[in-house]
């Protein structure tokens, strides 16, 4: 991919995506051509109630709507993080995700209903992943990471809470990947009102013990939420939680209402919203609820918390399509739960979770059909070649993905013209195909600015729109040695004998990271040698995962490290910059002063070179209200 | 008298010095649970908590972990584990005794079933092979004997599992029993356990027997040398009486404290092997501990295979005077 065709906004999403396919699994490509398209038109209409919108597959390439205060604000921002550099992103991640076809009706790999977060939490839900009618399995069979028998679904406690959540729990909200829209499900609608945002439940939906969903289960799960330190709360209390119990509240059965501290921006509290599962039954949580709201000091609250994060909850009562069998140390079995609003929509009677530690033997099973599917994976291109011809295999847009992550008061980085000198160095298409081994799971990222929808072509068909010029790539697919040699003479230093020195001393650029994030290790390990072929002195010094992110990571004990350069939770641009500039992260991990210098792109929202980007990030949580 | 007291004190020492020497060096290990948490989650996607979730959890958790110096946790943890309480586990949120005690019997199944056949193979075929020395049997037994004894364990089990398990799939891949069946003394139940145990057995006693044949095959030979044989023989005894109660008993004999060492691997000898079958006993809670960085579940861990092994080798000491007279006498007479 070079640049020419980024000034085209509406043909370059589509192409780019045709051409990752195209590279990706060359023989299944032909059957898509003709079948996705129609068979994706169909469904989601009828389960969207709040998000509409999006009816047609071809639609997926519209650019995002977004008002003109807000864009002007991210425009900013990303303009901020191009110019400075706070961290390098070297590329974004898709999630690989495996469906087979041979027993089971699913959509073809590149339709819109794959898009989702994930396609085997929805494709069921909708009707959209049924068992074939000549097919024998009335069983789905999916993965798990831990031990069945040690499998607990307090959400709050998290520690082994195993993927069987998916079926047993339901999302409030679903959430188009590609297109970024919300539509309704367990909260079936939404109204944001200036300060009080309203949460209709969906009608006729209880839990496994046959009692109702109501208000109250949605308004105990949001409370624990941010009792627990979640994200809502510097919406909701950001002063004290002792009101908490007073600005989320049930209205009536079946609506609850949220006063916000604020204005905020509907997506934002929609991004927050959208992922959650119900998992607060009230009588497993309900105590905990009534004890929280009642407590008077932040240390009672303290220790009601830390009895609710070391609860165990081994057999769960949800609310989701299935229904908690039993576990043992090799499967977790499920059952369909009749009375949920879309038992009919589901065609098969169990779902079971087989306990496979590794990806290595998920890999295995998938490649023996052992099971139906995966969620999301990476495979590697010589085990994607030993999978079945029925098993097809889609890329879904994470919003994420590897980055060198540089720690502001370590020379010689605190230097911005050396970090940029290091982003011109750096390959980025060759550090994503050799991340990716032989896969298109990973896309190198055009634009360094914190903003993500590569794939889709949105960083320039929608976000700097009209703007894209100002940008800098630093090379995307070449090494800018040139301009990487300019900018580091301007900041002193020299290079003798091969090596750029600044008083006789190399520059040197350890790269840290987990040894056990094998993708990233590959990654890192190019850049190290692009940077030792230019002449700075790189290595790369991987640990063991705990002991790099509990100690190396937490303790900013690193020059350059690598870390995802966006929100892991959230693919709006808000939740990207707020990880980048407003985030413990960046405060307490990298270092990252509040204050820095960066040219002006909008002049209207700031004056002159100095920023506090945090302040923006803040604009920006209540701009186009 | 005053040997068996000495002999046992020092294994009480010995294991006191193990219990101390593990309770700091896992201190010294870097990161907690919350970090693993956080290294899965971006992994695996096996969280649903929030990184600001996580971060405020170990801000929590820091906060927490300062009030007490070291030696006072050394001392309330060692006073604990003499009163039978060996904590909660941090990753379970359950007792360490409630996460090990299930997974004790799944370990000794396989190590047991793999010490008793890799055993009884390999003394047989030593017996066999001293009997027949120098033919081509012996030689190539002896052959065959040396390369499985060299091959790591681990090696077998991933070839096995590969090829038996995922390619030919005529062995399941990982777990203690087929999910359908109820656990019980049942005929299905128990042929599926055997059926499950069958690769992880396998890849313990292939590379094991091995030496036990060389052990006996060599034992043997310089027995049947013995001026004692040779008047057995002139006494005109039975060969059989001379083969099992002459030379098989002599021969066995120095592997006894072997034989009671392997015993006492029975709780540490397949650490590597659950993990490579997914098999969740006592070894594969270890590794899931130290992953995870709970302490207290590596240190039950730590002292229970520890405990297992001292005790082999002193009732090997302690037994062996017994049954060889010769070795009578104490002190001077160790067997290890």
């Amino acid at each position: 991919m070079t640049n020419d065709d980024m000034g085209s906004t509406e043909r370059s999403p589509v192409s780019r995506r045709q051409f990752v396919q195209a590279l990706g699994a060359a023989g299944v490509t032909a059957g898509l051509a003709g079948c996705g398209g129609q068979q994706a038109t169909q469904t989601t209409t009828e389960s969207e109630n709040g998000g509409g919108g999006a009816d047609t597959a071809t639609e997926t390439t519209t650019p995002v709507e977004v008002d003109s205060e807000s864009l002007a604000l991210i425009q900013e921002l990303a303009y901020v993080t191009n110019q400075t550099l706070p961290v390098l992103p070297l590329q974004e991640k898709l999630a690989q995700s495996f469906q087979t076809t041979d027993d089971w009706n699913v959509p073809s790999k590149d339709s819109e209903q794959i898009q989702t977060y994930w396609p085997t939490d929805w494709l069921p839900r909708y009707g959209e992943w049924t068992s074939s009618d000549e097919s024998s399995d009335e069983r789905m069979t999916l993965a798990q990471w831990a031990v069945p028998k040690d499998s607990q679904y307090n959400p709050w406690n998290a520690k082994n809470f195993a993927e069987p959540r998916r079926t047993l729990f339901d999302r409030f909200m679903n959430y188009n990947l590609e297109t970024q829209e919300y539509s309704g499900y367990l909260v079936s609608d939404w109204e944001l009102d200036g300060e009080t945002l309203t949460l209709s439940v969906r009608e006729g939906q209880t839990w496994h013990d046959g009692t109702a969903v109501t208000a109250t289960d949605v308004v105990n799960q949001i409370k624990l939420d941010i009792y627990n330190g979640g994200s809502l709360r510097r919406f909701v209390a950001p002063d004290d939680e002792g009101n908490v119990a007073d600005r989320v509240t049930a209205t009536d059965e079946s609506t609850a209402e949220i006063s916000l501290a604020t204005q905020v921006n509907e997506d934002i509290l929609l991004a927050y919203l959208q992922p959650k599962y119900l998992v607060a039954h009230e009588e497993t949580y309900g105590e905990f609820v009534t004890r929280l709201d009642e407590a008077e000091s932040s240390d009672e609250r303290s220790s009601v918390l830390g009895e609710l994060t070391s609860k165990v909850v081994s057999e769960p009562v949800g609310s989701g399509p299935f229904t908690f069998e039993d576990a043992d140390t090799q499967r977790t079995l499920v059952s369909k739960y009749e009375d949920h609003p879309d038992a009919a929509n589901i065609n098969f009677d169990e779902v079971e979770y087989l306990y496979k530690p590794s990806n290595q033997s998920r890999w295995n099973s998938l490649i023996n059909e052992e099971t139906d599917g995966s969620a999301t994976l990476f495979m590697p291109n010589n085990k994607l070649n030993q999978l079945p011809d029925s098993v097809q295999t889609s890329l879904i847009p994470r919003h994420w993905g590897l980055g060198l992550l540089f720690n502001h008061e370590r020379e010689p980085v605190s230097d911005p013209r050396v970090r940029k000198a290091i982003a011109h160095v750096i390959n980025r298409e060759d550090v994503a195909m050799n991340s990716g081994a032989g896969t298109n799971s990973k896309i190198a990222v055009t634009y360094p600015s914190g903003l993500t929808s590569e794939l889709s072509g949105q960083v320039e068909g929608t976000w700097l729109d009209g703007v894209l010029d100002k940008f800098e790539t630093y090379g995307r697919g070449e090494s800018q040695t040139d301009k990487a040699a300019a900018l580091l003479e301007e900041a002193g230093y020299q290079k003798q004998n091969g090596t750029w020195r600044k008083d006789g001393e190399p520059l040197r650029i350890p790269i840290k990271g987990p040894s056990g994030f094998s993708d990233w290790v590959a990654g890192a390990q190019t850049a190290v040698s692009q940077l030792n072929q230019f002449g700075i002195k790189s290595e790369s010094v991987m640990k063991d995962n705990s002991a790099y992110w509990g100690q190396d990571y937490v303790n900013g004990d690193f020059v350059v490290a690598l870390q995802g350069w966006a929100s892991y939770e959230n693919s709006h641009p808000y939740f990207h910059f707020k990880f980048l500039y407003d985030s413990s992260d960046a405060a307490d991990y990298w270092n990252m002063p509040e204050q820095i210098d960066s040219p002006v792109l909008h002049d209207q929202l700031r004056d002159g070179e100095a920023v506090t980007p945090a302040e923006l990030v803040t604009e920006l949580s209540t701009a186009g209200e | 008298m005053s040997y068996v007291l000495k002999r046992l004190g020092r294994s009480f020492l010995t294991i006191f010095v193990v219990v101390s020497a593990s309770f700091g060096l896992i201190r010294l290990l870097p990161g907690g649970p919350l970090d693993y948490l956080r290294a899965q989650m971006i992994q695996q996607g096996g969280s649903d908590l929030s990184t600001a979730e996580i971060n405020r959890r170990i801000a929590a958790q820091t906060n927490i972990a300062v009030d007490e110096p070291v030696y006072v946790q050394y001392i309330d943890y060692m006073t604990a584990i003499f009163r039978g309480d060996f904590g909660q586990s941090i990753w379970y949120d359950q007792s360490v005794a409630g996460v090990i005690g299930p997974a004790i019997p799944w370990t000794v199944f396989l190590t047991a079933t793999a010490l008793f056949l890799a055993f009884t193979v390999g003394v047989s075929l030593g017996a066999f092979m001293a009997y027949k020395e120098g033919s081509t049997f012996d030689v190539g037994s002896t052959g065959v004997g040396l390369v499985l004894n060299s091959t790591p364990g681990y090696v077998v089990a991933l070839l096995f599992i590969a090829f038996l398990g995922y390619r030919l799939q005529l062995f399941p891949t990982g777990g203690r029993y087929a999910s359908e069946l109820t656990p019980g003394l049942n005929v299905p139940f128990l042929a599926s356990v055997l059926y499950h145990g069958t690769l992880p057995i396998l890849s313990m006693a292939i590379v094991a027997f091995g030496g036990w044949a060389l052990s006996m095959r060599g034992n043997s030979i310089r027995v049947l040398g013995e001026d004692y044989l040779r008047v057995a023989r002139l006494r005109g005894l039975p060969t059989r009486r001379i083969a099992l109660r002459y030379v098989a008993r002599n021969a066995i004999l120095p592997m006894y404290t072997g034989l009671m060492i392997a015993i006492g691997t029975v709780f540490g000898g397949a650490v590597i092997i659950e993990n490579i079958f997914a098999y969740p006993g006592i070894g594969f809670y270890l590794i899931q501990a130290i992953n995870a960085r709970d302490s207290p579940l590596m240190m039950g861990a730590f002292i229970l295979i520890t405990v297992a092994m001292v005790i082999g080798i002193t009732v090997a000491d302690l037994t062996y005077g017994w049954l060889d007279p010769r070795a009578k006498g104490g002190a001077s007479r160790e067997s290890y």
